[in-house]
């Protein structure tokens, strides 16, 4: 099961003011702070838990999203991998990377930091990866086996689109508690 | 075998012609690839698949600092003109006069996930849009589509747009009867005829219910139908008012009745007519002059009647012109749930707000529409999940995309509301105040149409935030208020409308940009469009909040009872309005408030920086800003002459208007020109119309024409409608001398030119 797409959300523990970051992520695409081509700003503040506030890419686009009511910086990659991410845990080692470096960035920029503890997989690919419980079964397997060298130690993976057929696969993992030695 | 293509998984789900067109599109991508098909071809195959360009699509972006190419991996591919493959694209769903169901709405909440931002925004035409598409996902998008039902074939184009109807046919107080059906039948027969192949432009249809409200907005449609009935024998019979040659864009006609009282039975076949004499005698070289509307202009309205009618006797019979009638029933729709009424339960907080301004109480007792007002025109697709869910709990399969950019869930049984307020509020979808003040439409603007001047978005949003948080405080004249908003001249926020209308220009401060709207007012929404505002002046972007309020409290303070906007700005004088918003006219330097340089919701500078500071860096105002100012003056008083029955005068200042910008633009290159409309005219053609300097980038010479042909034709006769075209024409030359001073200006000092102005 490879994905054409998926999707990576860090959430943030705290409200942010999305105005404020306008110019910051103009600021991003001015710099050329990202990886992949980032083509513009767009803006969905004024929708309630909606996307955001998206830098809209060629390969990728990254956002504040806003989703569930639980902000998070999002990455998701959808076209045009590296012809080495040829399997789910490359392709979900890319995502995951580029999404933490925006949230690097956005720590440098704003101070936000993001909840180490847990982060969301969101698979919008209806075709090669349909939110059935086989399909979840096969992911979570690729997460705890081929994974945790990139994601860190996984306590826990869940399902949190449960089995509405409409819905892309969403799944929940919750890292492993720090053991204090 | 494993299923690896929606192609495959698609293929026993999609009506086979639909997929064969869909296959022979894929194909067509492909050859375009291989360098067998011709960018001129290629784009309007693809236009016609409702597959559209979007901003920076050409691969240059202004990112506040300087212009930079984008590298996309396309290789020198493009998919059309100036038109780079890999470039994002804007993809639009043909939706039936705004008609959909649950099953669909959420096939495309997913493809917004899948392919989009996530995000489903309905157009001022009914249609869905998506934008971020890449040109390569649309085969796949298009049967995923196809296999509930939707195409998006001739979404865009030059083709039969969708066609748009009232959002509550069939469920309307004061409807002659539902022209669903006919709307429908329409759709499908004209859909991929052969007679609606070779046209020169775009041809919009649309119907109405009825004459006195907006709905379906006929009377700025190519086509446009209104609904009523009569006795004949003893029983009630159908017709329609035919309307042909109405349009916005850049100067706005009213359609004209081309014929009146036509039996249902024949709406196909006159239309079909119609679409004939258009292919057959309009123009087809100059885009700008190739709607319907130019061509009935050009031909008189009687001989265009006359040429229909003709046409139609001649036409090969059909069966599908009336086939349809058979199954036009009583009532299209059937109620999920039996009717009832509110009965006195406690009720939600916040549903009396929305109860107010949200519901309909339909003609069928027991039942309401409602409205979900939503903003921008934009939801989410975790939000149309919700609703889909929603409309199958409460009403089944009744949902519908209005002009005001809003969804409808028609036949809720009235006991029902206070649960569908809670479900909808649950996901932020019950917001109050639909089709009042708050309620802006907007089109896409700067944030993605390559035609856009300013953010139409941006100032939008503005002013909705600013309106929800004192709407309360707000006196009720100004509650139902229309407010519309285009990102240019081109009208797809239908400001001509609105009471209060805006349309992005931009002007030059000190060798910068500052975005601009135009201010419009006084148009009118009910009677199906029935009166287009007019342009009061341009203010900056930053200042158009403060111009809102002043006029808005300067009507509440001083209309008569009951006197409506479009009323009081025709008491009131457009004068005295100009005079309320000249104090916001100028432009602060960039010292004083750099703010004004930048948009609403975009804090790049408006200019490029790469302009530079020319070797004018010190002048504060430029002799063409002098001159020009004296063009807009001339252009008012046009307006004051028109607002007080002065037509010939009207006309005549709005010309003088532009002479006096064309001297503007000459006396930077030619001092000595004097003032003889001759030879200011002569030597505009050879300076700037024949030299392609005053072209559009887009309307090419258009705007320049408009003063050619007036100098060269004045008209015999002049009464009202050409003096108010006259006025609409001299505003957009004066807008196309502006950006021409600037376009020059940009080339001088670095030989960049902004994006804005290219
Ligand atoms: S009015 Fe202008 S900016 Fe707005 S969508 Fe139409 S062409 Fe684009």
């Amino acid at each position: 099961m490879i994905p054409e797409r998926i999707q990576i959300k860090l959430f943030i523990n705290k409200a942010v003011s999305l105005a404020d970051l306008v110019p910051v992520f103009h600021g991003w695409i001015q710099q050329n702070e990202l990886d992949g081509l980032v083509l513009d700003v767009a803006d969905y503040r004024h929708v309630p838990n909606g996307p955001g506030l998206l830098l809209m890419g060629h390969e990728g686009d990254y956002a504040l999203d806003l989703a569930d009511g639980r902000p998070g910086v999002t990455y998701k990659h959808k076209r045009d991998w590296p012809a080495e991410a040829d399997t789910f845990a490359t392709r979900l080692a890319l995502a995951v990377n580029r999404a933490r470096r925006a949230a690097e960035l956005l720590n440098r920029d704003t101070g936000i930091t993001v909840d180490p503890s847990r982060f969301e997989i969101k698979i919008p690919d209806r075709l090669n990866v349909p939110n059935t419980a086989g399909s979840f079964e096969v992911i979570q397997q690729e997460l705890l086996n081929e994974t945790q060298d990139v994601v860190g130690p996984i306590g826990a993976v869940l399902n949190v689109a449960g089995d509405d057929p409409r819905k892309a696969l969403t799944i929940e993992v919750e890292m492993a508690p720090v053991v204090a030695i | 075998m494993t299923i690896t293509t929606w192609k495959d998984q698609l293929q026993t789900a999609i009506e086979p012609t639909l997929a064969e067109e869909i296959d022979l599109f894929e194909n067509q991508l492909e050859l375009k690839k291989q360098g067998k098909l011709t960018d001129q071809v290629f784009g309007e195959t693809r236009l016609r698949r409702g597959a559209y360009g979007q901003r920076y699509d050409n691969g240059q972006r202004h990112d506040g600092i300087e212009s930079r190419t984008l590298p996309f991996p396309s290789d020198g591919l493009t998919k059309g003109a100036e038109t780079i493959w890999d470039a994002p694209g804007m993809q639009r769903i043909k939706i039936p006069y705004g008609g959909l169901n649950p099953e669909q709405l959420e096939v495309m909440a997913q493809l917004a996930e899948e392919y989009s931002d996530n995000i489903l925004h309905i157009t001022t035409r009914q249609d869905i849009q998506l934008h971020f598409i890449h040109l390569e996902d649309t085969p796949d998008l298009m049967r995923r589509l196809g296999a509930v039902g939707i195409t998006t074939r001739e979404a865009c184009g030059n083709s039969v747009r969708n066609i748009c109807g009232c959002p509550l046919a069939g469920v309307c107080r004061t409807e002659a009867f539902d022209i669903t059906p006919y709307a429908d039948a329409m759709t499908w027969f004209l859909m991929g005829h052969d007679d609606v192949q070779d046209f020169g432009r775009k041809f919009k249809i649309a119907f109405s219910g009825c004459e006195d409200e907006a709905c379906g907005l006929v009377r700025f449609h190519d086509l446009g139908y209104v609904a009523k009935t009569k006795i004949v024998d003893g029983e009630v019979q159908r017709f329609f008012d035919v309307y042909v040659g109405g349009g916005l864009g850049t100067v706005p006609h009213q359609a004209k009745v081309l014929a009146e009282w036509v039996p249902e039975a024949e709406i196909l076949p006159q239309a079909q007519a119609v679409a004939r004499v258009f292919a057959r005698l309009g123009e087809k070289k100059n885009r700008n002059r190739a709607r319907l509307k130019f061509l009935i202009a050009k031909l008189g309205l009687e001989e265009f009647q006359r040429l229909v009618e003709e046409e139609r006797k001649i036409l090969p019979h059909d069966d599908r012109w009336t086939s349809y009638l058979q199954d036009v029933p009583e009532q299209t729709e059937v109620a999920l749930k039996p009717p009832t009424f509110l009965n006195g339960a406690p009720l939600p907080k916040g549903f009396n707000d929305w109860y107010a301004t949200n519901v309909y109480h339909q003609r069928q007792e027991g039942y309401t529409t409602i409205t979900i007002k939503l903003p921008l025109g934009d939801i989410s697709s975790d939000q149309a999940y919700a609703l889909a869910d929603i409309a199958r709990e409460f009403v089944g399969e009744s949902l519908r995309a209005t002009v005001e950019q809003n969804l409808v869930l028609r036949w809720v049984s009235e006991k029902d509301l206070p649960a569908v307020f809670s479900a909808l509020d649950r996901w932020g979808l019950a917001d109050p105040g639909a089709e009042k003040v708050t309620d802006i439409t907007s089109c896409p603007g700067t944030d993605t149409c390559k035609l856009g001047i300013a953010s139409s978005r941006g100032l939008s949003a503005e002013l909705r935030d600013r309106l929800i948080e004192k709407n309360g405080s707000l006196a009720p004249a100004i509650q139902d208020l229309k407010v519309k908003v285009s990102g240019c001249f081109n009208s797809c926020g239908q400001h001509h409308v609105a009471d209060i209308g805006f349309f992005g220009n931009s002007r030059r401060r000190e060798n910068r940009a500052v975005p601009h709207f135009q201010v419009v007012l006084g148009g009118k929404w009910k009677e199906n469009g029935g009166a287009y505002g007019l342009a009061v002046g341009a203010v900056p972007s930053k200042n158009i909040p403060a111009v809102f309020d002043t006029i808005t409290e300067t009507y509440a303070a001083d209309r008569n009872e009951e006197e409506t906007f479009h009323d009081w700005i025709g008491r009131y004088g457009k004068k005295e309005v100009r005079n309320l918003i000249q104090p916001f006219m100028d432009v602060p330097t960039y010292a004083e408030k750099p703010e004004y340089f930048s948009d609403w919701g975009d804090p790049r500078e408006f200019t490029m920086s790469d302009m530079g500071i020319g070797e004018c860096a010190g002048e504060v105002v430029s002799l063409f800003e002098i001159e020009v100012a004296r063009a807009e003056g001339e252009a008012f008083d046009a307006l004051i002459d028109l607002d007080e029955g002065r037509f010939v005068e009207a006309e005549a200042s709005a010309y003088k208007a532009m002479v006096l910008a064309a001297r503007a633009l000459i006396r930077n290159e030619y001092i000595d020109i004097g003032d003889d409309p001759d030879r200011i005219v002569s030597e505009f053609k050879t300076r700037f119309y024949d030299t392609e300097k005053f072209f559009d980038r887009f309307a090419k010479g258009k705007f320049g024409r408009y003063l050619l042909s007036r100098h060269a034709n004045p008209p015999e006769s002049i009464d009202e409608d050409i003096a108010r075209r006259r006025i609409e024409e001299a505003n957009l030359f004066i807008e196309a001398a502006h950006a021409c001073d600037a376009k020059l200006a940009a080339e001088a000092g670095s030989g960049g030119i902004p994006n804005l102005l290219a």
